[in-house]
């Protein structure tokens, strides 16, 4: 280190919180189109469920 | 001088020796780096240390009747300047630039202040153009070494405000 010159004042600091600083918030990648939702089945025994009952 | 007691860390620029990811204290003489002379001088057998990359380590006087550091009458204490200059010099392969946080008892100077305490926050991302030992990575070393980043000088000036006060010269 060079000259920093004479000295001006004495003074007394705190320790420096030891915290990351603020990170750049990540570009976030564009989102895929959404998928259809699933197409839900009627409510009650559909006729799958019924050929393959025993007493069908 | 009393100590005025001042609410933040100070923050400041200074320049070591960068080898093998240790950052020395010392002087560049004639584009050759001499870690720490004023150790070398009292104890010339007394190993270099670089600073510490895991605590901080309260600065000392090498002055055969010490006191302690940073002293008013002395040169003694963590150095550093308040100011970045905006292509500082590079003095030898080893130079590394980069910003500090100060804290404790701190001289503060015409243009830089010697502190009892103080540790590196990042790397100028500035390396001098005939440097080819450690395969170039010098600078990459040490910013790992001290888990610190590697930055160009608008970047370093603004991470650097971020941790403490920064004075104009």
């Amino acid at each position: 280190m060079g000259d920093i010159g004479k000295p001006l004042r004495e003074t007394e600091r705190p320790a420096p919180v030891r915290t990351p600083p603020p990170e750049p918030v990540p570009q976030r990648e564009p989102l895929a189109p959404a998928k259809p939702a699933p197409v839900k089945a009627p409510a009650g025994r559909s006729p799958l469920h019924d050929a393959r009952a025993p007493n069908a | 001088m009393s100590a005025e007691p001042v609410a933040q860390p100070l923050v400041g620029f200074r320049r070591w020796g960068a080898m093998r990811g240790g950052l020395y204290s010392g002087i560049f003489v004639a584009g050759k780096f001499l870690p720490n002379p004023a150790l070398g001088m009292v104890a010339p057998r007394a190993p270099q240390r670089p600073w510490p990359t895991d605590y901080d380590r309260a600065a000392k006087c090498f002055a055969l009747r010490g006191h302690d550091a940073p002293f008013s009458a002395c040169n003694c204490g963590w150095a550093a300047y308040y100011t970045l200059a905006e292509e500082p010099d590079m003095p030898g392969h080893e130079c590394a630039w980069g910003a500090v946080v100060a804290w404790g008892t701190i001289i503060e100077c015409e243009s830089g202040f010697r502190a009892e305490y103080a540790r590196p926050l990042a790397l100028l991302d500035r390396r001098h153009p005939d440097d080819i030992r450690e395969r170039g990575k010098r600078l990459t070393n040490a910013a790992e070494a001290y888990a610190i980043p590697l930055l160009d000088r608008t970047e370093l000036l603004a991470y650097a405000a971020w941790h403490g006060e920064v004075r104009a010269a």
